[in-house]
């Protein structure tokens, strides 16, 4: 049962960004940020810390990193940075960011 | 070789007001920001909210023109731009779109702005405490307002955005304020040039009356401030008012205790910097041009010091007429005249 | 002992100056440390934590030595750090490659190895692979690597608590640190003991100096009629955010700290006293990590540094006594690290002179 957003939306912008947040569909108006999306969608954690800590956008404004999310398997983006797009896939940020090794043939 | 005559970095007030003012006496600007849009925090979304809703008040709207002005052909602009470093031969190195590139030009200027400064206290990195800057953010840029806030530090953003909740009907839950009479008392130095600046006061007694109707309940002086976590995600804010511990549960805490500027770039190219006492921040050292200890490099707006948007404004126009001065783009009659006229106006901030 | 006559006075407080500390203190000595101030010339700060063997020495056998019964005395010397200051500093020491991307100097080092197993016996070893070899046991490793030396024994620590840890270790055992505290003046006293002027003036009056302040050390060196000349060398470093991936390997230009982050380092440039990082250096340490390890090449780089390196004349370690003025020492090195352990340990027998006392006449000024 996810949490309730801690906001209202009160200015209702035409929701014409379809995306995937945290393994559900959504959608939300064009020219958000994704950490704005984020918190007017539930009540949501962004990201758990690398001790376990349950971190959530603090500045709003990209000095704090405390917003970090994967985005499209980009580990580490501060969701409030970017703006939302169709198809975007974000999840939560577990731990530490993992990079992918390529192994040669 | 340089590649533009002038890089501005930061969008913002100061950034957009240097850049429509060198562009319009000639020369070729390249305008860095790493947010996704122009307005830099104040003016922040200002071209989407073009609708009714006059949360934001004429302060607000006026950033509209400056965004328009900076639409001119010799002014090239990227957005979600990061200046990672810039050097003392005036090269600018920055990313965009996970590419890195090289910028060159005969003349820099940081406008680089102001940021929140840290309030740390024991919980503050919990789920559910943000800036009180970061509900302007998201009343401006996203329209969704705090459900349920309390607002606790000093500093007058914290009464800005409190009558900006009560306006659209989302009214703090509560507004603690940690300055002591001490504190108020010692400011009392500053208040001849406040004295001057009569609208600002004026503005800030009406806030505090708002405040007063809506019934918010006001705790001051509070300290020895912990934030836990509660159920449902929520918070309880335990201090101490008047000797008493209280707490107080609620979704959202918002913190403020001032601005400070954001001096990352300025310390990393080696311009000098001193401490402010009143303003308790580091501050590059500049002349009243804005110029820096390093030749070429000028600093314009909240990151030299904090004095608002509408000074930031008065500050780019002043460094963009000194370096038109400077290539020779304008006559000493009209650079003289011009200072004279941005350094009255200056005056009263 | 008062804080103006100690019996030893050691100049500088960077990894060199706090281990020889750490020795002297626990052998019974009252030491006072002054370090001079937070933008001086600090190599310490820019230290990459590695306690290296390979390639050290191959061309002067005291050295090949030195450096074997350093890195055999680390372990105990993390050990005795812990108990004393409390901090772990991470040491690990499960063997360091180098890596190649050139076939020429692959061969040329694997020479030098050659040499330095010869000098150092049974006390270092290791082994050389193919670029495919290395690709089969480390998958990941990228295409242009054409080989790597292996060494068993070489490790790292984490360098800013190792920095820590020795300096509370100091203070634990009793050493005071004075910081902000630079001397401009060192004379010998005629009854015996030293005078060192510091920068606002007050005297400090010492049995014993030991010198051992870096790039600073040069001007109180030839005061006190040491011959040793200290050029800077520059090395530049990249620190990435932290990965969750361990990195499969050390390499003396690329490791990663417990914490997480990947440091990248290895170059060399002369560039007097100016510590800045240069755009090429940072792009050349860019590219070479990820021509190592191509998974790197998404990871966001945090940090960029610069920091001086202190060579001496031959690239070797000093360690002199004065003749002139007894009781005066001059100690320096560029792997401070590494040797850190054999400075808090068989160092002070030599600053005494007892029968234990280790024979480093190899490493004084006569070779100069």
């Amino acid at each position: 049962m996810k949490p309730d957003s801690k906001f209202d939306i009160l200015v209702k912008n035409t929701k014409d960004v379809n995306f995937t947040l945290f393994g559900e569909a959504v959608t939300a108006p064009k020219g958000s940020t994704l950490a704005a999306v984020i918190l007017s969608h539930s009540g949501d954690t962004f990201r758990q810390t690398e001790t376990g800590a349950l971190r959530s956008a603090f500045c709003m404004m990209g000095v704090c990193f405390e917003c970090l999310v994967e985005v499209n398997g980009n580990q580490n983006t501060q969701s409030c940075m970017i703006l939302i797009e169709d198809k975007m896939v974000v999840k939560r940020q577990v731990g530490l960011r993992q990079i992918e090794i390529c192994e040669n043939d | 070789m340089t590649d533009y005559d002038i890089i501005i970095i930061g969008a913002g007030p100061a950034g957009m007001s240097a850049a429509s003012v060198v562009a319009n006496g000639g020369l070729d600007v390249l305008l860095l920001d790493e947010q996704p849009d122009a307005g830099g925090q104040v003016y922040r979304n200002i071209k989407q909210n073009e609708t009714e809703q006059n949360w934001f008040g004429n302060d607000y709207s006026s950033g509209k023109h400056l965004v328009n002005a900076i639409n001119c052909n010799k002014i090239t602009k990227y957005f979600n731009a990061t200046v990672w470093r810039v050097e003392k031969n005036k090269r600018v190195i920055w990313s965009h779109n996970g590419e890195s590139k090289i910028s060159a030009a005969s003349h820099i200027v940081l406008a680089t702005g102001a940021q929140e400064r840290p309030f740390p206290f024991p919980g503050w990195t919990l789920p559910g405490v943000m800036t009180v800057g970061s509900a302007q953010i998201l009343m401006k840029s996203s329209g969704i307002f705090p459900k349920e806030a309390v607002l606790v530090g000093s500093g007058p953003l914290l009464y800005l955005v409190a009558t900006q909740m009560i306006d659209a009907n989302c009214p703090p839950k509560a507004l603690l304020e940690t300055q002591t009479l001490r504190m108020m008392m010692n400011s009392l130095i500053h208040l001849p040039k406040a004295l001057l600046n009569m609208k600002s006061l004026i503005k800030g007694f009406m806030f505090i009356q708002k405040i007063k109707s809506a019934g918010v309940p006001r705790y001051k002086s509070v300290s020895r401030l912990k934030a836990q976590s509660s159920e449902n995600g929520s918070i309880k804010f335990l201090f101490l008012h008047k000797g008493i511990r209280r707490s107080l549960t609620t979704k959202l805490l918002l913190i403020h205790q001032g601005v400070i500027p954001s001096t990352e770039i300025s310390r990393s190219i080696g311009v000098d910097h001193s401490w402010n006492k009143s303003q308790l921040a580091f501050q590059p050292i500049i002349d009243k041009w804005g110029k820096t200890n390093i030749d070429g490099i000028y600093i314009a707006g909240d990151c030299a010091g904090i004095n608002g948007s509408n000074a930031a404004v008065l500050y780019g126009k002043k460094v963009a007429t000194k370096i038109l001065y400077e290539t020779g783009k304008v006559s000493f009659y009209f650079y003289t005249k011009q200072s004279l006229c941005i350094r009255t106006r200056l005056f009263f901030y | 002992m008062t804080d103006n006559q100690p019996e030893i006075t050691i100049i500088g407080g960077g990894v060199v100056g706090l281990s020889i500390a750490v020795g002297l203190l626990q052998s019974g000595h009252k030491v006072i440390v002054l370090d001079g101030k937070d933008n001086d010339a600090r190599a310490s700060y820019g230290n990459f934590g590695l306690i290296w063997g390979q390639g050290k020495g191959w061309d002067f056998p005291p050295y090949a030595k030195l450096t074997a019964d350093a890195i055999d005395a680390w372990q105990n010397f993390s050990d005795n750090l812990n108990e004393l200051s409390g901090l772990d500093v991470s040491l690990d020491q499960k063997g360091g490659f180098e890596f190649f991307t050139d076939p020429e100097e692959f061969k040329s080092f694997i020479g030098m190895l050659e040499i330095q197993r010869a000098h150092a016996g049974n006390r270092f070893s290791y082994e050389s692979l193919s670029g495919d070899e290395l690709r089969k046991q480390i998958p990941g490793i990228g295409t242009k690597v054409v080989g790597a030396t292996f060494s068993q024994l070489d490790g790292h620590v984490n360098p800013l608590r190792f920095l820590r840890a020795l300096r509370r270790s100091v203070q634990v055992l009793g050493g005071k640190i004075r910081s902000n505290t630079v001397v401009k003046k060192a004379k010998s006293n005629k009854n015996g003991g030293f005078s060192l002027t510091l920068a606002n003036g007050k005297v400090i009056r010492s049995e014993k100096v030991i010198l051992c302040a870096g790039l600073g050390t040069t001007k109180l060196a030839n005061q006190l009629a040491f011959k040793t000349n200290i050029r800077p060398e520059k090395g530049e470093l990249l620190i990435t955010e932290k990965l969750g991936n361990k990195l499969p390997f050390l390499s003396s230009t690329i490791r990663q700290v417990d914490e997480g982050g990947v440091q990248i380092g290895g170059t060399n440039a002369d560039a007097g006293m100016n510590e800045s990082e240069t755009l090429s250096d940072m792009v050349d340490l860019a590219r070479h990590a990820v021509e190592v390890y191509p998974a790197l090449s998404n990871v966001r780089v945090l940090r960029a540094w610069g920091a001086l390196r202190i060579i001496t004349p031959d690239g070797f370690p000093v360690y002199a006594q004065s003749k002139e003025y007894p009781g005066a020492y001059l100690i320096t090195c560029h792997s401070g690290v590494t040797l850190a352990s054999l400075h808090a340990s068989i160092l002070p027998d030599w600053i005494d002179n007892n029968i234990k006392a280790p024979n480093l006449e190899a490493f004084n000024e006569a070779r100069f």
